[in-house]
């Protein structure tokens, strides 16, 4: 599900999608409009994003608005900031490693 | 696509010699280095060319990964140059575990440079001899793109902190 969720938000317009419907839901026509992209290709988007459980669609067939799955979010981005954070982390580790040492500790 | 890489510079209070050690002594790097939280093994560590840097980090969870750095440029005290990757207990590469669209391996670049008494470290990170997936992966991961998915992160705080 991971490689999924990364996938989808790999790409501009499905990130953009989730911006908008983090505002509300809405349905395909909705997020045709403002893209301006074919409503296959909305649709293809949407898939996506559903696949990979970031979004849900109502039950009203062809109209069925679209809203954000927070909760689909948590996981990937969990495992993801360790290893997105590695420098900044490793950065202010060594800084206060430097300063510890710094103070008369000779280094080891 | 050109390839996305992901930079970050920082000023040390030190001098570069011993920011320098810091980072080639494996004694002093397996105290520092690593997110938040973890704790760092250097199991194999042969500052030269071609030679290898395996790890392990130890996650407060219990779980642990493993990484193999290959070194291609060692020029003591400006340049540090590495393959780095994931990989098992035994050193043998691998892909990074649960994402297997992360690059297999990113070249690792790292400048030392005096600034006055304090050291300024200019690190660079890329995707090397990677897929267009691999590539669409990290520049979505570090948000080294139109932003990145920060965006999408920053709105799903706000929700959860709604909900």
């Amino acid at each position: 599900m991971l490689d999924r969720q990364f996938t989808a938000l790999a790409d501009p317009t499905r990130r953009a999608i989730l911006a908008r419907l983090a505002l509300g839901e809405a349905t395909v026509g909705e997020l045709q409009r403002p893209f301006g992209i074919s409503q296959p290709a909305i649709s293809r988007h949407l898939k996506v994003l559903e696949a990979a459980g970031l979004i849900e669609g109502g039950r009203a067939a062809q109209a069925r608005p679209r809203r954000l799955k927070p909760e689909g979010l948590v996981a990937a981005r969990d495992w993801l900031d360790g290893l997105r954070n590695l420098w900044n982390d490793s950065f202010d580790r060594l800084d206060a490693f430097l300063a510890d040492t710094a103070k008369g500790n000779d280094t080891p | 696509m050109t390839t996305p890489r992901f930079t970050i510079s920082r000023r040390f209070a030190a001098p570069r010699a011993r920011v320098w050690d810091a980072w080639t002594r494996p004694e002093q790097l397996a105290l520092w280095f690593g997110p938040k939280g973890t704790s760092a093994t250097i199991l194999a560590f042969d500052l030269r060319p071609g030679g290898i840097w395996h790890g392990r980090l130890d996650a407060p969870d219990g779980s642990a990964m493993h990484s193999k750095f290959v070194f291609r440029e060692v020029d003591p005290p400006s340049k540090l140059v590495w393959i780095h990757g994931f990989a098992d207990a035994e050193g043998n590469r691998t892909r990074a575990p649960f994402a297997p669209d992360f690059p297999l391996e990113l070249l690792t670049t790292l400048h030392f440079m005096d600034e006055g008494e304090a050291t300024r470290i200019d690190l660079n990170w890329e995707p090397i001899d990677a897929t267009s997936e691999e590539e669409a992966f990290f520049a979505g991961m570090m948000g080294s793109m139109e932003g990145g998915w920060s965006g999408s992160f920053e709105q799903l705080d706000a929700l959860l902190a709604e909900g």
